[in-house]
């Protein structure tokens, strides 16, 4: 039976936003504390191999996502470790684990799929819907708000809560405050490093389980590479979003919607060449930065610059 | 001084797990080299028996392609008691090496399962005459090299006349990698032909993933397909394609395999599988050389379902399941590719 296009591509539109959704609020959280988190895509692609694994392993979704939380948490503290002790290019560090968790997935997926044969990889069940019946039957709703899964409802809790805690608690000001002048923040008794530490490891395991969305809710099996650039989208969202969550949360719905609608432009065979329709995406992405350059609201004004205690 | 050791240690760290994936552990049954081959053999046999080396691209446990071209060499060493040396996870960057070091250790046949090792094989066996080389759907191919290769039409031809006799909305879907390359134009024209041979009515939409494993962006794909009335939908994009078969399982729309044989995944919604099997082609060239009436082509050697390279390997479960008209569309058409009576538009 055919489905409305509407209800296709806004359902659709959801599914394809809710690993950025994960990723940006892991980088926003990051960035609003003043550090750049580059290597989101290798955290995804970790978070999408581990979150499999563990429930290859066992059989059970909730121990996968555990697993997927457990490496993100890992990934972000090594970030940290990295970005924050040492002060090293955030850029540089996040470029190298990106490429260290590319290597790191491609290797272990290869050993995997050497110690069992094909049928084996798969697995037995995904995080399903939970509201089936005659509410998913609903037109737009349904598919919208109905048809998703419990990752898609953590991930707007989550988003409700970031907004809440960074304008409405003494915690969440002092972390826009780490972000903004840390050796202001440093004077007036507020501890930068463990703020910056915190935002930087929770970063890491928002976007692992952004990519374990991919695997234990979407497909049931990896492959190399598999986030295919989701990472980056979500860095672009960030801006885009002028590094405030509602702003941030439309952009992953907007770059969503792009990703739903490039696939519908082929299906309905518009006569538009198929790479542009793949393209859209990402050329959403490059308009978006380009049309924030120069306005007024920027990022926090420490992102990116390593802060030394001593100097 | 630490800071900058520090920093250095872990981008090391970072470039050697980058190099280990390009070479993971190789499995059961591979070799080192022909020095620490593992020969599938009694050492110390008569003069006479031949040698072998086969070598492929990825692992040899793929459950596909590869495992298929391994069970067949298998199947000849003991059949024709060859000695035969396997080697898997062969690089593109190494397939030259490997290739002179098989040669030069006097191997008599130098095999490779992988259409991409043959511009390498071209040149090594420029330089060992003597020695009979063989690649798997080659493109290109020398003197003393047996190259074959797939129509890469006549199985989809067949696969689109199963779905044609099959579908009720008229609407077949195919997935492609791109929709513009002439191996996906191939796929297209002859998929649809073959559904227009039964039923003139019927629509082909097809699309691109742009990624070999983006399987979220491809299970998408299919779901826009279904959605848009496709009851049949034919995905050849990498390791999308499992991915997609599934997701038409669960839909309980029609869907075929390519590549690999997948009927099994369910006993009512596979329609069938195309394949084009490395077995069948290393067997004719392991038999060429054997009885010496075949010791190369410099032209590769194309050949089809009537050979047995490619087949559309129908799902025996549904014999009983769908109606006998079915069964008979594509008897009949297989038979008019044999007679030579079909013609297909190819790019």
């Amino acid at each position: 039976m055919p489905v409305s296009l509407l209800d296709t591509t806004l359902g659709m539109a959801v599914r394809m936003s809710t690993p950025y959704l994960f990723a940006a609020l892991g980088g926003l959280l990051a960035q609003r504390s003043g550090v750049y988190n580059f290597a989101l895509e290798g955290m995804m692609l970790g978070g999408a191999y581990f979150g499999y694994f563990f429930t290859l392993l066992t059989g059970n979704l909730l121990l996968g996502i555990l697993g997927a939380v457990i490496f993100g948490l890992l990934s972000g503290w090594l970030l940290a470790f990295i970005s924050i002790r040492f002060g090293v290019s955030q850029m540089v560090v996040g470029l190298g684990m990106n490429t260290l968790f590319m290597g790191l997935t491609s290797f272990c997926s290869r050993l995997l799929s050497n110690s069992r044969d094909g049928s084996a990889l798969n697995l037995d069940r995904l995080i399903g819907n939970i509201i089936s019946g005659p509410a998913a039957e609903i037109p737009v709703i349904g598919s919208v708000l109905c048809s998703q899964n419990l990752m898609t409802y953590l991930i707007i809790a989550l988003f409700v809560f970031y907004a809440w805690f960074t304008r409405r608690t003494e915690y969440g000001l002092a972390l826009r405050a780490v972000g903004e002048n840390p050796a202001a923040s440093q004077t007036a008794g507020i501890n930068v490093f463990r703020y910056r530490y915190l935002s930087v490891i929770i970063s890491g395991a928002l976007a692992a389980l952004g990519g374990a969305y991919l695997t234990l809710t979407q497909v049931s099996r990896f492959s190399e590479n598999m986030t295919n650039g989701r990472g980056w989208i979500a860095i672009a969202a960030i801006c885009l979003g002028r590094w405030s969550p509602a702003g941030t949360f439309f952009s992953c719905l907007l770059f969503g919607l792009a990703s739903a609608a490039s696939n519908q432009i082929q299906v309905l065979n518009i006569g538009i060449p198929y790479q542009f329709a793949l393209m859209v995406p990402y050329i959403l992405a490059i308009l978006a930065l380009v049309s924030i350059q120069g306005k007024s609201s920027h990022g926090p004004a420490a992102l990116g610059k390593p802060y030394m205690k001593n100097r | 001084m630490k800071k900058k050791s520090f920093f250095a240690v872990t981008m090391s760290i970072t470039l050697l797990l980058t190099l280990l994936a390009g070479c993971s552990d190789p499995g059961a049954g591979s070799g080192g080299g022909p020095s620490g081959g593992d020969s599938a053999g009694q050492t110390g046999g008569e003069a006479s028996r031949l040698k072998v080396a086969w070598i492929c691209d990825g692992v040899l446990t793929d459950g596909g392609w590869n495992t298929n071209g391994y069970e067949g060499m298998q199947k000849l060493a003991e059949e024709y008691d060859l000695e035969v040396s396997y080697q898997e996870n062969v690089p593109q960057t190494d397939v030259g090496d490997v290739l002179r070091n098989y040669a030069s250790e006097g191997y008599d046949m130098v095999l490779s399962n992988e259409q991409y090792h043959c511009e390498p094989m071209v040149e090594v066996a420029a330089d060992f005459p003597n020695v009979t080389f063989g690649c798997v759907n080659a493109y290109v191919s020398a003197e003393n090299m047996i190259a074959f290769s797939g129509t890469l039409w006549q199985h989809n031809y067949l696969a689109g006349v199963m779905s044609g006799m099959v579908t009720k909305s008229n609407k077949l879907g195919l997935i492609t990698f791109s929709t513009d390359s002439d191996s996906a134009l191939t796929y297209l024209s002859s998929f649809r032909a073959g559904a227009q041979s039964v039923n003139p009515d019927i629509e082909v939409v097809h699309v691109a993933t742009g990624s070999f494993s983006d399987l979220a962006a491809g299970k998408e794909m299919a779901t826009s397909l279904i959605d848009q009335g496709c009851d049949v939908v034919y995905c050849n994009s990498g390791d999308c394609n499992a991915t997609v078969m599934e997701l038409c399982i669960e839909r309980g729309v029609y869907t075929i395999s390519a590549i690999v044989d997948r009927n099994g995944m369910s006993d009512e919604y596979v329609l069938g599988s195309t394949v084009n099997l490395p077995s069948t082609q290393l067997r004719m060239m392991v038999e060429g050389k054997l009885s010496g009436t075949h010791t190369g082509n410099v032209t590769p050697i194309v050949g089809g379902i009537e050979d047995g390279i490619e087949a559309f390997l129908v799902n025996e479960s549904l014999q009983d399941k769908l109606d006998a008209s079915v069964f008979e569309a594509i008897d009949e058409a297989t038979a008019e590719i044999i007679a030579g009576n079909v013609t297909v538009e190819l790019p």
